[in-house]
């Protein structure tokens, strides 16, 4: 430990590169700089426009400021207080169940000598992949009490009992499962970056396990845990699939309940929505600075320094067949049983549970019925274009922004910090308005096209960014910045040759993140998209607003498989570059 | 070390914050205060075609219609996906003219089209959405006037100068045939009340208008405000809540619950011709009744771009030539033909007015009913 973190302070006296022959004005613009100034610009712009619309539509009424409409959303018999206890357990539950799901697979995949390391990746980041109503309404036809597969083909019939989905302790479950990859994607990336002789040697004097997990893994990892939690923590609280399939018929009002029935009111009072979405940007800002605060000796999460390492899988021993055989039982539950059922569903007319005639009705009508879409192929392609766009577009931006907030000391880097999470709270629809309002009124050719599109994904999906690049950057000592900078190297070469390779596990796990959830996009797509400029998303929601669930589930099954090979590919690609482990070679 | 440059990067920062913050602030206007109207006294290029077409009647209107919009070739449509599909395709196939399509929820449609309006960016033709909101886009100044001997046969009080109601949706209670017995399908909603149906029947999240329709449908018959309150909370404590009629109708056909107490007719009849095993109405089976009613309207734009097809393509959705597609697509269309689904049935439609004014009333009640039924 003492290589990398008892180093001299961090703000001791650093040394200035040695050509100073520039003129004053060069030297204030230096490129990085400019790359600084120009990518702080565009994060305020890109995600003041949606905070600005929402804290106006919130804060207005027809005789300036007001907040009745708090009034309003809280106030009478809004059943506020039980829908706050409701969402506030539902979203701790749900991302402390992701934590320790997503930590563990990371774990067992960076450190240990577990077998089917390529299976576990893909359990790992699997349910990702499906699209939140489809995940979940393939957990109701395994676990409803009435129709769930589990219920009538293996429980009932061996013990008499059957299990339901419909509970909080469900919709947890669900919401978890679904975001472990986030934890998971967060947490392998860290603990690749780290390096293992700190626990080794822990061991090694005699420390137990348990203890060396506790006071060392544990604590190293500070930043990527406080990362995942905070994530799936704001997405579970304005999270809707899982409420509205799961908790309204389990009797579990949450917030997001409200807000969709405010939605569906006429017209729509956006000043009560936007009163909801202003009390979670509330709680995301206390979680950022919590978290900022809690991370804030940065120094002590480098675990990237100057020595070189490389990490050994720890030898599981006696233990290995277990924990082999819980991999297993993970990815059959996790993902094989939810796409089984996708799959099964996707080959029906309609859903309904296994019978001889059903099996008989078995065929691929329903991927015939997608091909033949005529807006099937552009639709794809757009997605496609996006998705790579979006995450590339959004890991730069949050590189350069979180190098900001890791590196230097600027005042209103907390506001830089705060700003790339906003977009996480804003609602779907208040988000696209406010990209319509603009875009519309601006000459230059974005509304209407992909482009618009491609703004909107890249300002939503900015919190993620910034929380994988963070990360990816508190790990990296700057001792290795500081050398280059000695030995003459200008810091654009620097953050480019030096930091980025660096964190690059992170920030391609951020990539793959991104790229993931950007074919999933719909609120703000909805809204911003064109005749011609049709994403899979809409498509799929169209076929869902018809009815066709089973159509539905074939475009869920085709998407899945288009994204698992992208996914591979960046996979591999990643394994490339960045810290290298024994099983990469 | 690296925070040398911080110095630099500190003011920069800040700068570069208010000048992003500023910035996006520049946009300016309330989003959602509803836009100023767009009557601006003049006449727009297409309200002098509408004009001229609206002066016509019979055939020779028809005719020039078809002629002029064949022309212009395109039309641009914003309509439900339901409302959409086989229709436009009817369209298209029978006038030779391309039919662009954009979707989404009622409320992305009218968000999108206001937005679009006023910022004088006219990319619709023809909009289709609920009757409160073509409602208020006509009273915003959008639409343009539309004519024709076809609205005759359509009630005063489901049209205006410059649109129409052009299809009905019926609220009725859909059932598994597999879980729910037939013989079991009560008349009355009242019915479901009973303690036999928990667990077996479902209510959907935003069914406030159906719930206001039926309300004043049981204080109609003599029950006083606390019965009708306490039957509904009855019937809520049998019921799963789902949210959505697409959901609700799939969760039937796969006989998560065995009644659908406010399903749309079309949803299930829709299923039906997967072959899934539900129904709404059948020989010598009861209808629970009444069948709430309320209707989709349609209006063009006063400045469409193609104002022809736009005509022409209202004229379509109240001829007889866009049956066969209604029928295809489980709609009942505004006019009845001879063997509507609902001949024989007690209907009750939902007053626009009272749905306007009381929304705020309803939505809260309904919510509150529901979310007392639920504990």
């Amino acid at each position: 430990m003492t290589a990398v973190i008892d180093r001299e302070r961090q703000d001791a006296p650093a040394p200035e590169p040695p050509s100073r022959v520039r003129s004053g004005l060069a030297r204030a613009l230096s490129p990085w700089t400019v790359v600084v100034i120009l990518t702080v610009a565009l994060l305020a712009y890109l995600t003041g426009v949606p905070l600005y619309f929402l804290i106006h539509d919130t804060f207005s009424g027809p005789d300036g400021f007001t907040l009745d409409h708090f009034g309003r959303a809280y106030g009478n018999d809004s059943g506020a207080g039980e829908m706050l206890y409701n969402s506030v357990v539902f979203a701790v539950g749900s991302a402390l169940l992701s934590l320790v799901v997503g930590g563990t697979l990371a774990y067992l995949h960076v450190r240990t000598d577990v077998r089917y390391k390529g299976l576990l990746f893909i359990a790992s980041f699997g349910p990702l992949i499906i699209p939140g109503f489809l995940y979940t309404a393939a957990w109701i036809f395994i676990a409803d009490p009435g129709i769930g597969l589990v219920n009538t083909l293996f429980l009932t019939p061996l013990f008499g009992v059957d299990i339901s989905i419909f509970s909080m302790g469900g919709m947890i479950w669900v919401q978890g499962l679904h975001h472990a990859p986030i934890a998971f994607l967060l947490m392998f990336a860290a603990f690749r970056a780290m390096d293992p002789s700190l626990e080794e040697s822990a061991l090694m004097s005699g420390a137990p396990r348990r203890v060396v997990l506790r006071r060392i893994t544990v604590p190293m990892l500070r930043p990527a845990i406080l990362g995942a939690v905070l994530l799936v923590f704001i997405q579970s609280l304005e999270a809707f699939e899982v409420p509205a399939l799961l908790g309204l018929q389990s009797g579990v009002y949450v917030f997001t309940s409200r807000i969709y029935l405010e939605l569906r009111s006429f017209p729509v009072d956006y000043g009560a929505t936007g009163a909801y979405a202003i009390a979670l940007l509330g709680i995301a800002v206390i979680g950022v600075l919590l978290s900022a605060f809690l991370s804030r000796d940065v120094t002590k999460y480098q675990t990237i320094s100057g020595k070189a390492f490389r990490p050994r899988p720890m030898e599981l021993g006696g233990a290995r067949t277990a924990v082999n055989t819980g991999v297993l039982v993970y990815f059959v539950i996790a993902l094989v049983l939810p796409l089984v059922v996708l799959v099964y569903a996707s080959l029906l007319p309609f859903y309904r549970g296994p019978s001889v005639e059903t099996l008989r009705s078995l065929s691929l009508v329903n991927y015939q019925r997608v091909i033949d879409l005529p807006a099937a192929l552009t639709a794809l392609q757009n997605t496609f274009v996006l998705g790579i766009a979006t995450a590339t577009a959004t890991m730069l931006l949050t590189a350069v922004a979180a190098w900001l907030v890791v590196r230097t000391k600027a005042p209103g880097r907390r506001l830089v910090d705060l700003l790339t999470f906003s977009p996480l709270v804003v609602p779907g629809l208040v988000f696209g308005l406010a990209l319509s309002f603009v875009y519309l009124r601006t000459p230059l050719p974005i509304y209407g096209t992909l482009l618009i599109l491609l703004i909107a994904y890249t300002t939503k999906f900015l919190p993620f960014g910034m929380r994988y690049a963070s990360v990816a950057m508190v790990q990296a000592s700057g001792e290795l910045e500081e050398s280059a900078l000695v030995s003459g190297a200008s810091r654009m070469t620097i953050f480019r040759r030096v930091l980025l390779p660096l964190a690059s596990s992170g920030m391609i796990a951020g990539w793959i993140y991104v790229l993931v959830i950007s074919f999933r996009e719909l609120s703000a797509s909805i809204l911003l998209y064109s005749p011609g400029n049709e994403v899979i998303s809409v498509l799929i929601f169209d076929q869902f607003n018809k009815g066709e669930f089973t159509v539905v589930a074939a475009m869920g099954v085709i998407m899945i498989a288009i994204l698992v090979v992208l996914v591979l590919i960046a996979y591999r690609l990643g394994a490339r570059v960045g810290v290298r482990t024994d099983d990469d070679s | 070390m690296l925070l040398t440059s911080s110095g630099r990067i500190r003011t920069a920062i800040t700068i570069a914050v208010i000048a992003g913050v500023v910035s996006s602030a520049c946009g300016g206007a309330p989003l959602t205060a509803g836009a100023p109207p767009a009557q601006d006294g003049t006449q727009s290029e297409a309200e002098k075609v509408f004009a001229k077409f609206n002066a016509m009647s019979g055939q020779e209107r028809h005719n020039a219609l078809v002629a002029a919009a064949k022309a212009e070739g395109k039309l641009m449509l914003y309509g439900a996906p339901e409302s959409s599909g086989e229709l436009v395709d009817a369209f298209e196939k029978l006038y030779g003219i391309e039919v662009e399509v954009l979707t989404g929820q009622t409320e992305e449609r009218t968000q999108k089209f206001i937005q679009e309006e006023t910022a004088g960016r006219h990319v619709a033709d023809v909009i289709t959405n609920a009757m409160e909101s073509i409602q208020q886009f006509d009273e915003m100044g959008f639409l343009g006037p539309y004519k024709s001997d076809l609205l005759k046969e359509i009630p005063e009080s489901i049209r205006g100068d410059n649109w129409t109601a052009f299809v009905r949706v019926a609220f009725a209670a859909g059932y598994n045939t597999t879980v729910v017995d037939p013989s079991e399908i009560p008349e009355s909603f009242a019915d479901f009340a009973d303690p036999k149906w928990k667990g077996k029947i479902s209510l959907e999240l935003g069914d406030f208008a159906w719930f206001m329709a039926l309300y004043g449908y049981y204080k109609d018959k003599g029950m006083s405000d606390a019965e009708v309150t306490d039957l509904f909370e009855r019937i809520a404590t049998n019921s799963k809540v789902v949210s959505g009629h697409s959901q609700q109708a799939a969760m039937l056909s796969a006989g998560q619950f065995g009644v659908a107490v406010s399903a749309f007719t079309q949803s299930v009849d829709r299923e039906i011709a997967k072959g899934a095993p539900v129904a709404w109405k059948g020989d010598g089976t009861a209808t629970t009744q009444p069948i709430v009613l309320r209707y989709t309207s349609v209006g063009a734009s006063r400045h469409a771009p193609h104002p022809a097809a736009a005509q022409l393509y209202l004229d379509f959705l109240l001829s007889p030539d866009a049956y066969p597609a209604y029928a295809a697509q489980k709609q009942l269309p505004i006019i009845p033909p001879p063997d509507d689904p609902l001949n024989g049935l007690e209907t009750l439609p939902i007053d626009p007015a009272q749905l306007a004014t009381e929304q705020a009333k309803w939505s809260d009640l309904y919510d509150a009913i529901l979310r007392k039924g639920s504990q």
